[in-house]
């Protein structure tokens, strides 16, 4: 009687396989699993977050964009207005601020457009009462029914709200950082809207395009064409006082507007600011970034499954040479090469696969709060509800599979494409080596040094792989503190005074401390605000020799500028008006070390005569000290250090826990990459380690012999991964900023490559630690049997 | 199956260090015939049963089994044959540490879609009571036996077996020519035994001594000794 054909028994294998090293797989599996699963948590949240944040648009009403003019629009204007299509509404704010030197950003509670997600408590119902941005009232730990002072009235906060319209609290849109701790945005009954002062007060009117179907492209066009409707229609009333429509048109870019000469009711440049929806900082940071991190992280996860899947394969490779007979015994009965490959491949995809059900399980429960918190750390997002999503389970778990499978194929593939009779003869170098690489005459240990790096040469590659993987994730978690902070000791050290004052009205000061200047923005052809200086030529606050020099349309430009746009002395520039075609160009002449933002110097007389100001024009005052003889309404604001560095504090804030995330990710990813690779080795050379010992070297020395060809790479290692990492992440930082707006000088703290190598020293003794109890289990027997 | 071989010939390096390991061998083998190749280390026996095996390939000559000729035959055909009509044994026996004596046998029997009864092999292999240890957990003779029960399950045509009892003692050596003898009176495989052992040329039905890559002798064995009786 014969048997009947059973399932390959080979299968058999990979339980015990398993079993045999589960220590190894564990760790895989943990570690792929945490990975996955913190991806996962992350896709989902994202995912979610990004389809809350879309709908919101529909869901609250929200603008299609929004204009701010210097007067209240008439009947008759919002009606041209209206004519074209959309449909306006009045979002008049007023920013005031709080005891504690907050801004808050006053509406009345909004009916038709842009409307509130109450996140917690209710929306105001009487006077005295206000309802914050719910990240402002987290991040200055206010809780629904505390007491706040606005404009010196005590308010109760009886709710917290997320304006999706302030998904991200830019203050102004031009600001390169928006900031969640020092701005809010708040709703107010209509009377207590009324009953604040008028200081502060914005025309702001938002529009909603009647038909919501176009592209996005085509709101772009239309919003251009309104542009130029709201510009006509924008002063046909007259409420509002010269100087505020002299410090609205400087600080919205509309100079010339010589404020004697003005006639308000003529309808001469009333348009403070026109932003559609598209160009809404506010709006569009907050979709962006969620969108650049997903990119971001499912690249994070992709490289380290590759780096693990390379693991796997040279591990698997491994076993493939100590069981190059059997191969060989097998191949010649004839199982074929596919056969033994699938064997071989099944263990690390199973162990993928498993590890991605895991990690997903966990992604949806575990990571994903703690992930969508982070947003909710840093954006003002409406209420989030979980999706489910199949692109985030592709990603994390077909991808991740394939990639294992895709590079187990290649590897084992390769190492399996040997003939029968070369496993037989355990003749497994795909090229035959005629002999054995001479080495120079040095002692006994430095040339078995030097033999372990050759036998082991392609598990040193991967090694080093791994390791600049990961010190790349090291070095962008450590770097990035250190550069807020040396950004934030430059601005203070660059500063030009403690007090910049920018006044509404030309009010004289005789304070002798004070310094007129004037200042302006314009755009550059990327759409980028420059700040433009007009200083004295012989400023005690602007140390600039070269500003004498510069006279015609020569200009000094701020370091951060130079650096960001690659520019150099001789350069030219073209800046223009925000929003006309007015153009402007100059000739860069020097640079100035001013990193707080993008700025152009010129002196007054220059500055005056480009923007066809009269020869005593000036905006406001250098100072190091408070101007005590200049009327609060007179001053439109005081720019401090504090203004200069908000968004290097914003980033810290939003930024910080991330990092040091990506730090503790990489001394994992530093110590799995070790221990597996070393352990790799050690396996590799267990025989001739209990040959050794039979000789009568201790663990100690044995475990030496064969270890500091390790220690040695894991050194040149970091070394090396830290110097490309910091000129990759250099390259990628240039990249990134060039994106945002303004500039953060790059620095590298000099303990920063210092630091990765250390770390990475202490993670390899951990692992020596570990693998030396290894070595000392290996028996002396080993040597004596099993020799083929 | 008939095995015959013509001019067989192979060399291994090029130019000055040109080896040449067989030197026109041709002989011819019955279906069911035990045949001894003798010869000292370094005389190409070995690489001639990697030729005959499809593991290994001839410079000229040919190796026909039945109506197959190997040199014709692409890699993936080599790999059908061998899983079809050939079984191996070899010095070392290549057994998968991590799976049983019946599993290992289990492997070979996978390779057939008609397989010999495995439980009716393993008591005929005298494993019967080690069935479910692993390799590390039982004797060289009896890691030998799994060997050749994992070569033979597949009923092969053709048994090549490579220096068997190479690294066996004296009495275990015994105790495998013995199986080898039983398998091929039972199972009625072809069994080709390579061996530098003058004395296991009683056992065989046909004895091909090679010397220097030729063939010496090539003889009808008519007074075959059993296994058992082998002394050397």
């Amino acid at each position: 009687m014969k048997t009947t054909r059973k399932k390959n028994p080979l299968m058999k294998r990979i339980p015990r396989e398993l079993k045999k090293d589960l220590g190894k797989y564990i760790v895989l599996f943990l570690f792929l699993a945490l990975t996955i699963g913190f991806v996962s948590g992350f896709l989902v949240a994202d995912g979610s977050m990004i389809k809350t944040y879309n709908d919101s648009f529909s869901k609250y009403n929200i603008e299609n964009g929004h204009f701010i003019t210097s007067l209240k629009l008439t009947d008759k204007a919002i009606e041209n207005i209206e004519d074209e299509d959309v449909e306006l509404c009045e979002l008049f704010y007023k920013d005031k601020q709080t005891d504690n030197d907050r801004t808050i950003r006053v509406y009345k509670i909004r009916e038709e457009m842009n409307l509130a997600d109450v996140m917690e408590g209710r929306l105001p119902e009487k006077e005295g009462e206000i309802v914050v941005d719910r990240l402002f009232a987290e991040n200055n730990t206010l809780d629904v029914g505390d007491p706040m002072t606005v404009e010196g009235k005590q308010f109760k906060v009886v709710g917290t709200v997320a304006l999706s319209d302030y998904s991200a609290l830019f203050k102004n849109n031009s600001d390169m950082m928006f900031d969640a701790t020092n701005f809010s945005v708040a709703l107010v009954t209509q009377q207590q809207f009324k009953n604040f002062s008028n200081a502060g007060l914005k025309y702001c009117y938002a529009w909603r395009y009647n038909n919501q179907e176009m592209t996005e492209n085509e709101q772009q066009n239309k919003a251009e064409d309104l542009m130029n409707v709201v510009y006509e229609n924008a002063l046909l009333g007259a409420d509002i006082s010269y100087g505020a429509v002299i410090w609205n048109n400087l600080m919205a870019g509309f100079p010339g507007a010589d404020y004697e000469e003005l006639d308000v009711t003529s309808g001469e440049k009333p348009l403070q600011d026109f932003v559609s929806r598209q160009d809404n900082q506010a709006i569009q940071f907050t979709g962006e970034d969620m969108g650049s991190d997903r990119v971001m992280f499912q690249w994070f996860l992709y490289i380290i499954v590759v780096v693990l899947a390379f693991a796997f394969a040279i591990t698997t490779r491994n076993t493939i040479e100590q069981e190059a007979k059997t191969i060989g015994t097998l191949r010649a009965s004839g199982f074929t090469r596919s056969e033994l490959l699938v064997h071989y491949v099944t263990l690390p995809v199973i162990i993928t696969l498993a590890a991605a059900q895991v990690g997903n399980i966990l992604g949806y429960t575990v990571f994903k709060m703690p992930m969508a918190n982070m947003y909710y750390h840093s954006y003002s997002l409406p209420t989030y509800t979980t999706i489910w999503s199949a692109d985030a389970f592709v990603k994390t778990t077909l991808v991740p599979c394939l990639i294992v499978f895709a590079v187990e194929l290649l590897v084992v593939g390769r190492s399996l494409s040997l003939s029968p009779l070369q496993f037989l003869r355990r003749d497994l170098k795909r090229h035959k080596q005629s002999k054995a690489v001479k080495l120079p005459d040095i002692s006994f240990k430095k040339r078995f040094l030097l033999r372990v790096l050759i036998q082991n040469r392609s598990t040193y590659v991967l090694l080093f792989a791994g390791i600049f993987f990961a010190s790349f994730i090291f070095l962008f978690g450590s770097l990035f503190s250190p550069l807020l902070q040396n950004f934030k000791a430059n601005v203070q050290e660059s500063k030009i005074c403690d007090y910049q004052y920018i006044l509404k009205d030309q009010v004289e000061t005789d304070d002798p401390d004070a310094e007129k200047y004037a200042v302006y923005t314009l755009e550059n052809e990327r759409g980028e605000k420059i700040t433009v200086y007009g200083i004295q030529e012989d400023s005690k606050y602007v140390d600039m020799k070269s500003i004498k020099e510069a006279s015609a349309n020569n200009v000094i430009l701020s370091d951060g500028y130079m650096d960001k746009y690659g520019l150099e002395e001789g350069d030219e520039i073209t800046l223009k008006e925000e929003f006309n075609s007015d153009r402007y160009a100059f000739k860069v002449k020097g640079e100035y070390y001013y990193p707080a933002t993008l700025c152009i110097f010129m002196t007054l007389d220059q500055f005056n005569k480009t923007f066809d100001m009269e020869s005593d024009y000036f905006s406001g005052y250098f100072s190091d000290r408070m101007l005590e003889d200049i009327d609060e309404s007179d001053i439109a604001t005081i720019i401090t250090e504090k203004d200069l560095t908000v968004m290097a504090n914003q980033l810290e804030d939003s930024m910080g826990k991330v990092f040091f995330m990506f730090l503790l990710f990489s001394i994992v990813i530093f110590l799995l990459m070790i221990y597996l690779l070393a352990r790799l080795i050690t396996e590799r050379n267990t025989y001739a380690i209990s040959m050794l010992k039979i000789l009568g070297y201790t663990n100690r020395e044995a475990g030496h012999l064969y270890n500091n060809a390790t220690l040695v790479m894991t050194v040149l290692s970091f070394i090396l991964s830290g110097v490309l990492g910091v000129a990759g992440i250099k390259v990628i930082y240039y990249i990134m900023m060039k994106a945002f707006a303004g500039w953060l000088t790059f620095y590298v703290a000099p303990w920063g490559v210092p630091l990765l190598v250390v770390t990475g020293v202490f993670c390899y003794f951990l692992v020596n630690f570990v693998l030396m109890r290894r070595i000392r289990k290996i028996p002396m027997a080993d040597a004596l049997k099993d020799v083929d | 199956m008939d095995l015959e071989l013509k001019n067989i010939r192979k060399s291994y390096g090029e130019g000055d260090s040109k080896q040449e390991v067989l030197r026109g061998i041709s002989f011819e083998l019955k279906a069911g015939d035990i045949c001894v190749l003798l010869g000292p280390s370094g005389s190409g026996k070995s690489t001639l049963l990697n030729i005959i095996g499809g593991i290994d390939t001839a410079d000229s000559g040919s190796v026909t089994i039945g109506d197959h000729t190997i040199e014709r035959m692409t890699e993936k055909d080599l790999s059908q044959y061998r899983r079809d009509h050939l079984g191996f044994v070899f010095q070392s026996y290549n057994l998968i540490p991590n799976l049983t004596v019946k599993e290992n046998i289990e492997v070979g029997a996978y390779l057939s879609d008609d397989p010999l009864p495995l439980d009716e092999l393993i008591r005929t292999l005298g494993l019967w009571e080690h069935k479910d240890k692993t390799p590390n957990q039982i004797s060289g003779g009896q890691q030998q036996r799994t060997a050749i029960g994992r070569a033979i399950v597949k009923n092969p045509d053709i048994l090549l077996c490579d220096e068997p009892t190479g690294a066996l003692d004296y009495n275990t050596s015994k105790e495998i020519l013995h199986l080898i003898e039983t398998v091929n009176h039972k199972y009625g495989s072809t069994v080709i035994l390579v061996t530098h052992n003058d004395a296991l040329k009683q056992m065989a039905d046909r004895v091909i001594m090679l010397h220097d890559g030729q063939v010496r002798e090539n003889y009808v064995n008519d007074t075959k000794t059993p296994a058992a009786e082998l002394e050397w």
